[in-house]
């Protein structure tokens, strides 16, 4: 706990400190502002209101929602909060201080908070386990949904059948690699993602004249030189990420969070490359929106394209295990993958000016990926909370449920002051603690 | 005239839905890439942005900020808010070109922001 403290409290002082000399934020609308900030044509005072505005309420809802229901910290909470605060702090140490003090505050809050919830007399965290069954299997879908939204019904109907196809092939083991199963799920998602960017390069080359201006080359070299001023620190960040993935403290995407808390309670690693995978894609779907933002503003984002949580939760324990060789490896891993991903960024910007298609095809990836997941939180969340009170023994017991009902229901009509993708686990959570006090007042 | 609208972001085939609807023969819309819906208001091919994602004045606004500068852009409708009429049709009188929007306001904040137009370019 002591060590987790440090990693973390170190962590978000320097996170905090990317932020307050404006090399790198978390939030991927604060980033383009930046540069009105730090080239000082806005005050400090607007700038953290600004941030404040884009901000407070994911840390509330996503934040708060998804490390409750996994246990685990996340980006929305740990670094969202370190943006505003770096941007606040008049002084760099101020800056280091408050981030510091936030990882660690955040921390032991969220530690003691989980352990009230297990002493409760009806455990409902175990219910919450419940939350991620669904996720990864609706996920998988995804690229199908994507290709719905870019390419129409027809292409869209053809993946479905060649997903549904290829996956039920893998899950009898008729695809195989050198004789070792494969995910079902890993390959349905891989042969979407193939079809979709199939179909997406094969619209740009056909037309290819409808090239623009090269608008955004001009772009791009302006502040180009302040992301290289920034490896060095943006290193340390990327290790330290790597390190608390790896050390199981860390869920880094609304992808992952579930499925992470569910292979850690239960040990069982085999759907491990499976998330790592789902990670990946999903890290695919923001280089884009990233690489430009960044490009245009001189301002990197704080996990960078966020493959450093697969790095850190899955390659490096594959390589080098679970003891401490796999912890050095991932803080080693993240650092240098961070520094490429920064060497590399004006290439990748350059080339997607080539692709508007993929560009476009990322958009239909990131908007797939939050409707899919919108249904499988929801599903996922209302069979935790059915299982809180309805058991083969008490099988007309409709009381969890019914609250979970009546809560989501109530958000939505007073104008969803809880974002949708973190509205049904807080919703099951709450639930939880509902179904505790009235049971202690002898109403169940 | 018609307002020629560059719709970027998430959850597109809903905003251009209620475009259309709302907007009817006064507006063009063209659906595409926050890039390249940037891009084409720089070029002059298009007058207005609108574009959603999960903040409102994240991913939708991001890329417009970077190429049509920050004071041409405006979050009309944030995550866990509602829209306001008074605020957006300031923005829109003030000015502004590209506008962000949370997924879950589109419906609530695309007929204001059009209203807003159309009394601003006198089409209603």
């Amino acid at each position: 706990m002591i060590l987790k403290l440090i990693i973390v409290g170190i962590l978000c002082a320097l996170t905090s400190l990317a932020s307050h000399m404006g090399r790198a934020v978390f939030h991927d609308g604060i980033r383009p502002i930046m540069p009105e900030y730090v080239e000082g044509r806005m005050k400090r005072g607007e700038m953290a209101s600004v941030a404040f505005g884009l901000s407070a309420g994911f840390v509330f809802s996503v934040g708060f929602a998804f490390t409750l229901a996994s246990k685990l910290l996340n980006p929305w909470l740990l670094f969202l909060p370190t943006d505003i605060l770096g941007v606040i702090s008049p002084r760099k140490w101020i800056a280091a201080v408050l981030g510091a003090a936030w990882g660690v505050g955040v921390t032991a809050a969220f530690s003691a908070l989980n352990t009230v919830f297990s002493l409760l007399p009806i455990n409902f965290l175990n219910s919450l386990g419940q939350l991620s069954s669904p996720v990864l299997a609706g996920f998988a879908l995804f690229p199908v949904l994507a290709i719905f939204y870019q390419f129409g019904k027809l292409r869209g109907i053809i993946a479905l059948i060649l997903e549904l196809i290829v996956r039920q092939l893998a899950a009898m083991n008729y695809i195989t690699i050198h004789g070792t199963p494969i995910t079902p799920e890993a390959l349905e998602m891989f042969v979407g993602v193939i079809l979709l960017v199939a179909f997406a390069i094969v619209k740009d080359l056909r037309n290819k004249e409808a090239r623009t201006d090269d608008e955004g080359e001009g772009l791009f070299e302006i502040r180009t030189k302040r992301i290289v001023k920034s490896i060095p620190l943006m290193m340390a960040i990327g290790g330290l990420v790597s390190l608390i993935a790896n050390l199981q403290y860390f869920s880094g995407s609304e992808v992952d969070f579930q499925a992470l808390h569910q292979i850690y309670q239960t040990h069982n690693t085999s759907q491990l490359s499976t998330v790592a995978f789902a990670d990946f894609i999903r890290g695919l779907a923001f280089i884009p929106l990233i690489v430009t933002t960044a490009l245009a503003s001189g301002v990197y984002g704080i996990v960078g394209l966020t493959f450093v949580y697969p790095i850190g939760f899955y390659v490096a324990p594959a390589i080098f295990g679970e003891g401490m060789a796999g912890h050095v490896a991932a803080f080693v891993f993240g650092a240098i993958w961070l520094a490429i991903e920064m060497f590399v960024l004006r290439a990748i910007g350059k080339g997607l000016e080539n692709f508007p298609s993929l560009r476009e095809a990322s958009d239909s990836i990131r908007n797939a990926m939050n409707n899919v997941l919108e249904y499988a939180l929801l599903i996922g969340s209302a069979l935790a909370a059915l299982s809180m009170t309805h058991s083969p023994k008490d099988p007309q017991n409709f009381f969890a449920f019914g609250i979970f009902v009546a809560l989501y229901a109530i958000n939505e009509a007073i104008g969803r002051p809880v974002i949708r993708l973190a509205a049904a686990p807080l919703a099951a959570i709450i639930t939880g603690v509902v179904v505790n006090i009235f049971y202690v007042a002898h109403l169940m | 005239m018609t307002i020629r609208i560059a719709i970027g972001g998430l959850k597109k085939e809903v905003t251009e839905r209620v475009t259309k609807e709302i907007g009817g023969d006064k507006v063009s819309v063209i659906v595409t890439s926050d890039f390249e819906a940037a891009k084409k208001i720089k070029s002059g091919q298009a007058d207005y942005y609108f574009g959603a994602c999960n903040s409102g004045g994240g991913a939708a606004l991001s890329v417009p900020i970077g190429i049509l500068g920050y004071s041409n852009c405006a979050t009309v409708a944030k995550a866990g808010g509602k829209p306001k009429a008074e605020d957006i049709e300031k923005l829109v009188a003030g000015g502004k070109i590209a506008f962000g929007m949370a997924v879950e306001s589109i419906e609530a904040a695309v007929p204001m922001l059009l209203h807003s137009l159309f009394k601003k370019h006198n089409l209603e």
